[in-house]
C-alpha cells in the first residue's frame, strides 16, 4: 500500500505498525525490506515525492534535479578556514540517494576494516564478519564488473595517459543488469539497468505488506519510559508545504534519513546526545572533477557513467574514478557566458573526464539550524587541499600524457591549464583551499558506531544507547570515513543491522 | 509574460541574464528570447519550496545592485549597456571574493540546467540531440 501526502485528503493521520521505518534511501528501504519479509507490520516514510519507475525514467535531467535531488541539488556546508562551500548532493524521493549513484559498488577496504576493528575495538566489524553480507548484497543488487564494451573513449584516453606513466586503471563494479552505457545514472536510469533499492527493495517491501508513505516529513521523536513511543511530523503538499500532521506509534523505530538528516532530526529532539556527538564528525570525500580536452571527438558521455578507478594513491588518500555525464550537465560546469561558454560546450565532445575524492577526516559537522534545514560546517583540512591539488595534478599528466590539448580544473583563476609545465606550478602552496570547487556525494559519521555510550551513538549494531527500541541504519553510523563510494558499506551493514535488530526483538519476545 | 515565481522586476533581470547568458555570436542560433528559455526557468523554480526561491530572489537582487562595485557605475543592471553586462557577469565570475562568486555561480548553474536541456541549442553547438533524448548508449 502507497500513500501520497499531496493526494491524501484529511488533514491528520494516525497508524501503528511494528517497524517504523524513516527514510526510504539505501538503508531505510532494505530494513523496510527485510523487516515486512520477516512478518512485520512496517510503515515507511519518506519526506520526498513517489515518482512510479516509468515515469522517472523519462524525466529531462533538468527535471530529475526539481525533483529528486534535495533542495534541487543545493545543499551547502557552509566554508570554516580556508575552505570553499561545498555542495552536498543528497537524493529526496523513493530510493533516496540511491536512484541517483552512478552504482559504483565498492567493499571497505581492508585497511579501515583492520582500523575499526583493532584500533577502535569494534570487532563486529572486521571485514570476517561483514563478508557474508557483502555476498548477500552482492546478489542481491546484482553487483558485477563493468564490461569494457561499457568503457567510454574519454575513459580509453584516460587508460592510454595511466598506461604511460604506469598507473593501473581497474574496473569498477556496479549494481547493473544489462547496462547500456549512457551515462544518465545520476539522473534515474532511463533503462532500468540500474539496480537500485528503489528497484529491488521498495516493491519487495510493499508486496510483503509493508505501507510506504511519501511526502511524510519525520520532525518529533515521542518517548516516555526510556523507550520511543511514537514518531510524529508534517503531511507535505506538493510544493513541501506543510498541509497536515501524523503520528505513527510503533514498537521498534529505524532512522535512515541520511547522514544529514539523521543528526539534524536527533539533534531538533534532542535525543541520543549523551556523548555530544550527535552532528560531529562528519566527514565528506570531498571531490572535485577534471577535463582533459582533446584534437578528436569522442562523445565521452556514450559509455557508463563510471567504469573504471585508480588505487594507485590510496595511501595518500585519493580515489580517481571515471565519470563522465551528458553534455546537457557537463555544459553546466564549464566556465564563461555568452560565446565563449558556447565554445566551450561545442568543445564539450571532444572532452573526457575524471574524478578525484579525498579520504578526509571529521572536520565538518551537522548543526540544528533555525529553519526545516539543517546548518552544516565544513573545514578543509591542509592534507585534504593537498590531497586534491595531487589529485588535479596526476589526472592532468595522464590526460596530457594521453595528448590533451588543454585541461580544465576547478580551481578558480586556474580553470584552463595548456601545458604540463603550467600544471607543475600548482601547489599547496600557490593554491588556496577556497579556491577549489567541491562537491560531495558520500556524507558519513555524525552518529558514529562505538563501544560505550560516552564515546558513540549507537552500538556496533546501530541500536541507540539511550532508547532499545530506536535504531539508525543509515551512514550517519559510519565510525570513519571509508576511501571509497559509500553505497555498498551502508547496504551490508543496513542488512546486517536490521537482521540483528529483529533477532533482539524476537529474544524479547 | 506572466510569471509563477517572479515580480515584474525580477522578470526583467531574469529575462536580461538569459539575454547574456544565452548570446551566440552566429545570427542563425535560436535567441534566449526565442527560445522562451526565462519562461522555462520561471516554470522550473514555481515548484521550488519557498526558502529557495527566496534564495535565488536575493540573488537576483544582489546581481542587479552589484555593478555599483564592480564596474563603477551608479546605475543597476538592468541600466547597463549589453557590453557593460556582460563584462560585469565575467568579473562576477572570476570574482575575488567566496560568496558573490558563489551566489553568482548557483544562479548561473540554474540558468544554463535548463538552457542545455533544450533541444535546439544542443544541435546549434553539434550535439546529436537524438541520441541524447533516446539515451542511446554505447552498447
Ligand atoms: C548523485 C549521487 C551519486 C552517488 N553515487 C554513488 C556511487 O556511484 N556509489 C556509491 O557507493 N555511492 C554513491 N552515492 C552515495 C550513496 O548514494 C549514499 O552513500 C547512500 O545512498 C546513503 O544512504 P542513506 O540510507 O544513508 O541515505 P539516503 O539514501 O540519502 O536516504 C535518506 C532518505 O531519507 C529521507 N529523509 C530525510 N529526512 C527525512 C525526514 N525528516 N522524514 C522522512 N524522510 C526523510 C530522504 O529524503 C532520503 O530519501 C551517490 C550519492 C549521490 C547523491
Ligand atoms: S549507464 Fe545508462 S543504462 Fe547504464 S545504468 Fe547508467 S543510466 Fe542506466
Amino acid at each position: 500500500m502507497r500513500l501520497e501526502g499531496s493526494q491524501l485528503q484529511d488533514a491528520y493521520l494516525e497508524d501503528r505498525c511494528d517497524v517504523l521505518v524513516l527514510g526510504s534511501g539505501t538503508a531505510g528501504a532494505i530494513a523496510a525490506m527485510e523487516a515486512a519479509r520477516a512478518g512485520k507490520k512496517v510503515i515507511l516514510l519518506e519526506e520526498g515525492k513517489y515518482f512510479a519507475p516509468e515515469v522517472k525514467r523519462n524525466f529531462k535531467i533538468a527535471e530529475s534535479v526539481r525533483s529528486l535531488y534535495r533542495n534541487q541539488g543545493g545543499m551547502v556546508a557552509f566554508p570554516w578556514g580556508d575552505t570553499p562551500p561545498v555542495v552536498i548532493t543528497l537524493g529526496c524521493g523513493a530510493g533516496g540517494s540511491s536512484a541517483l549513484t552512478g552504482g559504483v559498488c565498492f567493499r571497505i577496504p581492508d585497511k579501515v576494516h583492520r582500523h575499526w576493528a583493532k584500533e577502535l575495538g569494534l570487532t563486529e566489524l572486521a571485514l570476517d564478519k561483514l563478508l557474508p553480507f557483502y555476498h548477500k548484497v552482492e546478489e542481491l543488487f546484482s553487483i558485477r564488473e563493468t564490461p569494457q564494451e561499457l568503457r567510454s573513449k574519454g575513459v580509453f584516453k584516460f587508460e592510454q595517459g595511466a598506461q604511460r606513466l604506469g598507473i593501473t586503471c581497474k574496473p569498477v563494479k556496479r549494481n547493473m543488469t544489462d547496462c547500456r552505457g549512457c551515462s544518465r545514472c545520476n539522473f534515474i536510469c532511463p533503462h532500468g539497468a540500474k539496480q537500485s533499492v528503489d528497484i529491488v527493495c521498495l516493491p519487495k517491501a510493499e508486496e510483503c505488506g509493508a505501507k510506504l508513505y511519501f511526502e511524510f516529513r519525520a520532525t518529533r521523536l515521542i518517548a516516555k519510559n526510556g523507550k520511543v513511543q511514537a514518531v510524529a511530523g508534517e503531511i507535505l503538499d506538493s510544493q513541501k508545504k506543510r498541509k497536515g500532521k501524523f503520528t505513527i506509534h510503533a514498537d521498534t523505530f529505524v532512522l535512515a534519513m541520511g547522514t544529514v538528516h539523521t543528526a539534524h532530526f536527533l539533534l531538533k529532539n534532542r535525543a541520543c546526545n549523551n556523548s555530544g556527538l550527535v552532528g560531529k564528525g562528519l566527514t565528506l570525500h570531498p571531490a572535485i572533477r577534471i577535463y582533459g580536452l582533446f584534437d578528436e571527438v569522442l562523445n565521452s558521455h556514450q559509455g557508463a557513467l563510471q567504469s573504471v578507478y585508480v588505487d594507485d594513491f590510496m595511501d595518500d588518500g585519493i580515489t580517481l574514478i571515471a565519470i563522465h555525464v551528458p553534455p546537457n550537465i557537463i555544459s553546466v560546469t564549464l566556465p564563461g557566458i555568452g560565446p565563449g561558454h558556447r565554445e566551450f560546450v561545442r568543445l564539450s565532445k571532444q572532452m573526457a573526464a575524471f574524478g578525484a575524492f579525498y579520504h578526509d577526516q571529521p572536520s565538518g559537522r551537522v548543526w540544528r539550524g533555525l529553519g526545516r534545514e539543517p546548518f552544516v560546517t565544513y573545514r578543509l583540512s591542509s592534507q585534504a587541499k593537498a590531497g586534491l591539488v595531487k589529485a588535479c595534478q596526476v589526472i592532468g599528466q595522464i590526460y596530457f600524457a594521453a595528448g590533451a590539448r588543454q585541461i580544465l580544473l576547478p580551481i578558480w583563476s586556474k580553470t584552463v591549464i595548456s601545458s604540463p609545465d603550467e600544471l607543475k606550478s600548482l601547489t599547496p602552496e600557490t593554491v588556496k583551499g577556497k579556491w577549489f570547487e567541491i562537491s560531495s556525494y558520500h556524507p558519513l559519521g555524525t552518529a558514529r558506531m562505538g563501544l560505550d555510550r560516552h564515546h558513540s551513538v549507537v552500538n556496533q549494531f546501530g541500536q541507540t544507547w539511550d532508547y532499545p527500541n530506536l535504531w539508525i541504519s543509515d551512514g550517519a553510523t559510519l565510525p570513519t570515513s571509508i576511501g571509497v563510494n559509500s553505497q555498498e558499506p551502508i547496504m551490508a551493514l543496513a542488512l546486517r543491522n536490521t537482521l540483528h535488530m529483529l533477532e533482539v526483538g524476537n529474544n524479547r519476545q | 509574460m506572466k510569471s509563477f515565481t517572479f515580480s515584474q522586476r525580477q522578470l526583467n533581470i531574469v529575462i536580461a541574464l538569459c539575454e547574456r547568458f544565452f548570446r551566440s555570436e552566429n545570427p542563425k542560433d535560436a535567441s534566449p528570447s526565442q527560445l522562451n528559455i526565462a519562461a522555462k526557468i520561471d516554470v522550473w523554480l514555481a515548484e521550488l519550496s519557498p526558502n529557495l526561491q527566496s534564495l535565488i530572489k536575493m540573488d537576483l537582487w544582489a546581481i542587479n545592485w552589484f555593478p555599483i562595485l564592480f564596474v563603477r557605475r551608479f546605475r543597476n543592471f538592468l541600466q547597463l549597456t549589453p557590453q557593460e553586462q556582460d563584462c560585469y557577469l565575467c568579473k562576477l565570475e572570476e570574482c575575488r571574493f567566496l560568496t558573490l562568486r558563489t551566489m553568482f555561480l548557483a544562479l548561473k548553474t540554474i540558468f544554463y540546467l535548463n538552457f542545455w536541456d533544450e533541444e535546439i541549442p544542443l544541435r546549434e553547438v553539434g550535439h546529436d540531440f537524438a541520441s541524447l533524448l533516446e539515451n542511446r548508449g554505447r552498447v
